[in-house]
């Protein structure tokens, strides 16, 4: 699993070209829409890779200025995270 | 519980033993261990590091014999044999900072212990240990960075003030206190993880990388001016001057 | 992988983008609803940091620094980060506890749970033998600077009206003791005439064994921020061992130990041979006086020192000339002082110049390395007469200031009185007039209380040891782990068979397991609360959550425990004769529905936004405890002898609305400075500077000599041995070593040396090794790196861990004055084990 949000800025008059182009993304999801016209993605793909796909072509729509990421969860199959040894 | 010794080396030595039998009839009933085995051995997880005098990894991995002597003679539960299923290459040496530091002991009993040179005898002073580098990852969460006063990081530091030191700023928000910023130095810190382990964050803010993964380098084709005229005591091209300014009634 | 899980996850996600975009989430702001936040104060040290404290479902579930608040703006250190973790402890106790065996009370039973009614009947039939053996005094309490202003309060008027026993005294007594007897006798009022503000105001910076980067880490960011920002600010470092304070340090000075005494008075002989000094000021403000020499150490007075000294703890001042004043200070030269200082004469100079500088505001701090010592109020005085001669006092940035170390040390232990010669509001018991005063507003015949002071708290150890105090009740301390000489003194006193001991905590600690009664204690949150820092901040809080399990605060456990005992139980019949409408009566009626500690009805509690909070005590009642102790106490400041010294503080409900206020509150105001005209309402326009503490209106200046400590390394124990704190753990270490991150920060605690030192006794970093005293051992790890850095001769050793009791080393010689321990001073060895 793999989650991630981004900022993008986008020109003003793209916006509704790009809020459409998104709805046809599948795991991609718009929150919300600022005043100086950035929006608020999430971005939800089964591993890592498809997820930098999908970042790399929200990056390249039309009217797109810059896509900041913001935040990255990765979770693998297996949970294999080190647990702390407090037994020092 | 800091006065009793854990006497776990020895037992990890025969386990590493048994470990390496099961290894052997684990390869017999499925070949996919092998093929697991030879994955780990590619590359090293960045929370993994190697005792004191390792060197590269590939060299290290070229001497290193699997003996576990050096788990065996550090005092502390810091090293481990890398057993199956461990993200290291099976029965080598390493520690998990976050788990269990490097102590820095003053006479290094585990290069001692090491029969081939695979942790470098040549390495009798612990300062000159690079086991690897500490990187304040996150300034986002290091609440030193916040302006909180926690610095855990620097006061456990056995190189304090030289490994980590603490780069005051004015706190802008507050406007009456300073930030104290822990910056860490290549040239002192040896990587031993203590700063790692106290971080007192759920995820710790600083992490201790292999050395290759750490640090950075300048090209080669550039200098610091300011440095090389401090390291040659003068100017690099000397002889050259600057022509006095005009100023409004002769000032200096 | 649940759906609801990922979902969380994603709202998270667009809640961090949303966030870095500088917009809300219509639909994530929930995440953030349902936690009610309300002002608090942070429960570790004097610094009085504010916290916002958020509550949800009945627990505490975060805090934060309150940006607001003037002292800290939203920062915390490391503990205060943690705070709301320290009341969720897995061992938190959950009901009384009672040594029993065979179903009865028996001294060497174990432990086991009973009611709170089986408890306080037992305790209540110890305490009645006793009183009814050996009168008053063989009842005795050990209270605490971490008390809330009202518990010191009710407790202290149990012993000192109801029981009629002095033996009450704060853990205080190991803290600040020796910063009240120097200002008593300096100043006539208690407690700092500056504030906080002067971290700003002030030019220079020179602290006398105070590790502030470590122990008041917030209030060290803002003297670092002036340094960095100020041009010209220079920070002075004094200390027996290189601490985390010489890191910024543009003068760090390693004395040996005792020999701050003899810098004092080379500072002062510097400023008057140089004619520095402010000959205004002091024809003006300054009396000159002289102390009593050869005072002994506070020790048992079998104890060979104290056969020796020719005045044992006396300290009745003389008038004495200036001149007689300027001879006195005469032979601490430069050269001699150098020399028994071992600080080099250029820097001695250096310290001594600032002092010097008429154009150079100097604010001195100091905490436990001046206070515990056997000189403890000499050397507070010593620096005062400094400040005096110079005049760099009472005004913004000149500033002789004593930080605490915990949370109430000004408002409970001092404040309202706490100590066992001490009534509210600076009145003390010897005083007659003092007596009247509060036998007046506390409505009881003349007489009740005894004018002889109490046993202090080294002396409480001593009489328990002895079978003289034989029912005792330690409160909100871990004195057990604290109080110096635990071998010989505190572990026999609590296990004496003839004595009952209980002790009211929230958790098993090392003071409770010595016990024969545990009493669960709701702590922090868990109880309407109020703390004094230490600059005269009085801070309030609500009740956030319930207490854990069966706990019950200190002051509900005191006035509870009052319920049991009839007033003949209690006071003799010529005194009952007095006030015979009292006669059939408790102490509960007699002390606690007086009229006016009940005259407030236990209405819901509520704040500004109209939240309802719980207020367990009002409940069990019937009336608003903590307001009817506050106003009673205000009682002392408002009339009667302490009226005229200025400690008047603002009425209840109003500091349950401002942030904290630093008395004496006058006309709706704060006194920021005190003594000087147009900061301190007391001094009239024209006066300037007024020490209006004193008749004369004049401070004094008092000389004292440098005499040695009680006990100094020889041959055999040939090492200084100095014990403190370190950043990551508060005091005992009950509250931070049950936070995980914080136990993982710091675990267990080492002793530092000398790289030297070690070598030479074959040691490695991280041996184990034995620490001996003539009193004890040990065993801990050496460590010969890390942020103190002890010159050779001198060891250090944190006091937090309870697996390693360093109090079994320590000397109980205290200053004869102050009655504190020195805990920075004492001979042992270091051995490979």
């Amino acid at each position: 699993m793999s989650i991630s949000s981004l900022v993008m800025h986008v020109r003003p008059e793209a916006i509704d070209a790009v809020t459409v182009a998104l709805g046809e993304f599948e795991g991609v999801e718009l929150h919300a829409v600022t005043e100086d016209s950035r929006l608020v993605v999430t971005v939800d793909q089964p591993d890592n890779r498809k997820a930098s796909d999908t970042l790399t072509r929200l990056q390249g729509l039309s009217g797109v200025l810059n896509a900041s990421l913001i935040y990255n969860y990765f979770e693998p199959d297996t949970d294999a995270k080190e647990e702390g040894d407090d037994s020092l | 519980m800091t006065t009793q010794k854990p006497k776990r080396a020895a037992k990890s030595r025969r386990q590493f033993l048994a470990d390496t039998a099961r290894t052997a009839c684990g390869v017999g009933v499925a070949g996919l261990v092998l093929g697991l085995m030879a994955k780990q051995a590619r590359s090293l997880p960045p929370t993994a590091l190697r005792p004191p005098g390792a060197g590269t990894e590939d060299s290290f991995l070229g001497a290193c014999i699997r003996c576990g002597l050096c788990v065996r003679d550090c005092p502390y539960p810091t090293l481990s044999l890398a057993e199956l299923g461990d993200p290291v290459p099976v029965g080598t040496p390493y520690f998990v900072a976050r788990k269990a530091p490097c102590e820095m002991c003053d006479d290094i009993p585990c290069v001692a212990a090491c029969p081939t040179g695979a942790l470098d005898p040549a390495l009798t002073d612990i300062d000159k240990s690079r086991m690897g580098l500490a990187v304040l990852i996150d300034e986002e969460t290091c609440l030193n960075f916040l302006g909180l006063r926690c610095d855990v990081c620097y006061r456990v530091c056995p190189v304090i003030d030289k490994a980590i030191t603490l780069e005051r700023s004015h706190n802008v928000r507050t406007g009456h206190h300073a930030v104290f910023i822990p910056t860490v130095h290549s040239e002192h810190c040896t990587g031993c993880g203590k700063c790692e382990r106290s971080c007192v964050l759920e995820e710790a803010a600083i992490k201790v990388m292999p050395l290759a993964l750490a640090k950075g380098q300048i090209g080669g084709h550039y200098r610091l001016g300011w440095k090389e005229k401090e390291k040659a005591g003068h100017e690099l091209v000397p002889g050259l001057f600057d022509m006095p300014d005009r100023l409004p009634g002769g000032q200096p | 992988m649940t759906v609801s899980r990922r979902d969380f996850i994603k709202t998270n996600a667009a809640l961090a983008a949303a966030t870095a975009a500088g917009v809300n989430l219509p639909g994530a702001a929930k995440a953030e609803d349902g936690i009610r936040w309300d002002k608090g104060v942070c429960r570790f040290c004097g610094t009085g940091c504010g916290v916002l404290v958020g509550v949800q479902d009945g627990r505490v579930v975060a805090t934060q620094g309150d940006p607001d608040a003037p002292v800290n703006k939203g920062l915390n250190c490391i503990k205060g980060y943690f705070l709301s973790k320290i009341m969720y402890g897995k061992d938190r106790l959950e009901t009384p506890l009672l040594r029993m065996k065979d179903g009865k009370y028996a001294k060497d039973g174990e432990f086991t749970p009973v009611s709170w009614d089986q408890a306080f009947d037992v305790m209540a039939e110890k305490w009645k033998a006793a009183m009814k053996n050996k009168g008053p005094t063989s009842v005795g309490m050990f209270g605490s600077g971490q008390w809330t202003l009202w518990e010191g309060y009710a407790a202290s008027k149990l012993m000192k009206a109801g029981f009629r026993s002095n033996n009450i005294d704060p853990n205080a007594r190991h803290c600040m003791a020796s910063a009240v007897g120097a200002f008593i006798r300096a100043f006539g009022i208690d407690e700092p005439m500056g504030c906080y503000d002067d971290l700003e105001h002030a030019d220079a910076f020179v602290l006398w064994g105070a590790n502030m980067a470590e122990m008041h880490p917030i209030l060290w960011s803002r003297l670092t921020d002036t340094r960095l920002t100020k041009k010209g600010c220079e920070v002075h470092v004094l200390s027996t061992f290189e601490n985390r304070c010489f890191e910024l340090a543009d003068n760090g000075m390693v004395f040996t130990p005792q020999t701050d005494l003899a810098i004092l008075n080379f500072i002062a002989n510097y400023i008057i041979e140089n004619k520095a000094y402010n000959q205004a000021f002091i024809d003006k403000s300054v009396n000159f006086t002289k102390t009593p020499t050869d005072i002994g150490y506070g020790l048992r007075p079998e104890h060979p020192l104290e056969k020796k000294a020719k005045n044992p703890a006396k300290g009745k001042l003389t008038n004495i000339t200036f001149e007689e004043y300027a001879a006195s200070v005469k032979p601490y030269t430069l050269e001699y002082t150098s020399k028994l200082s071992g600080v080099p004469q250029d820097q001695l100079l250096a310290l001594a110049k600032v002092y010097a500088d008429p154009n150079k505001k100097v604010s001195s701090y100091w905490t436990m390395g001046f206070n515990q010592h056997t000189r403890g109020v000499w050397v507070n005085g010593l620096l005062y007469n400094v400040h005096l001669l110079m005049g760099k006092i009472s005004e913004p940035g000149n500033s002789p200031f004593s930080l605490t170390g915990q949370p109430s040390a000004c408002g409970t232990a001092r404040e309202v009185g706490t100590f066992a010669h001490r009534l509210p509001a600076d009145l003390v018991v010897m005083n007659e007039a003092h007596r009247k005063y509060a036998e007046q507003v506390w409505k009881l015949p003349a007489g009740t209380i005894p004018p002889k002071p109490g046993y202090h708290a080294v002396l409480q150890n001593r009489m328990l040891k002895d079978g003289k105090l034989n029912a005792y009740w330690v409160q909100c301390t871990n004195n057990m782990q604290a109080a110096p000489n635990m071998n010989e003194e505190g572990y026999p006193g609590y296990r004496n068979p003839e004595n009952f001991i209980t002790v009211s905590d929230p958790y098993p600690t090392v003071t409770a397991m010595a016990a024969d009664l545990i009493l669960p204690t709701a702590m922090w949150m868990e109880k309407e609360g109020a703390y004094g820092n230490a600059e005269r901040r009085t801070q309030f809080w609500r009740q956030q959550v319930a207490p854990y399990g069966q706990a019950k605060s200190d002051v509900w456990q005191v006035i509870e425990f009052s319920k049991r005992f009839k007033m003949e139980d209690v006071w003799p019949a010529e005194l009952l004769d007095q006030k015979p409408e009292y006669k059939g009566k408790t102490l509960y009626e007699v002390l606690y529905t007086n009229g006016q500690v009940n005259k407030f009805p236990a209405d819901p509690v509520k704040d500004a936004a109209g939240n309802v909070y719980e207020n367990h005590e009002s409940a069990d009642f019937g009336f608003y405890v903590q307001k009817g102790l506050f106003e009673e106490y205000r009682l002392f400041q408002y009339e009667g002898p302490a009226a005229k010294k200025g400690h008047q503080m603002a009425d209840f409900d109003l500091y349950h609305k401002a942030r904290g206020l630093r008395w004496p509150v006058i006309d709706g105001k704060e006194t920021l400075w005190r003594y000087r005209e147009g900061y301190d309402p007391f001094v009239k326009a024209g006066e300037g500077v007024k020490f209006y503490g004193k008749p004369n209106g004049k401070a004094n200046v008092i000389f004292a000599p440098y005499e040695p400590a009680a006990e100094s390394p020889d041959d055999n124990y040939n090492l200084w041995l100095c014990t403190g704190r370190v950043l990551e753990h508060w005091h005992s270490g009950s509250m931070t070593r049950r936070v995980p991150e914080l136990y993982r920060a710091y675990p267990g605690a080492k002793i530092y040396m000398h790289p030297d030192d070690a070598e030479a006794r074959g040691l490695k970093r991280g041996q184990a090794v034995k620490v001996e005293t003539r009193r004890g051992e040990l065993v801990t790890r050496v460590e010969t790196r890390g942020r103190n850095k002890p010159p050779k001769g001198l060891v250090f050793m944190p006091w937090f861990d309870a697996s390693q009791l360093v109090n079994k080393l320590t000397l109980d010689a205290t200053d004869p004055l102050s009655k504190e321990t020195d805990f920075k001073k004492c001979a042992c060895k270091v051995m490979a084990v």
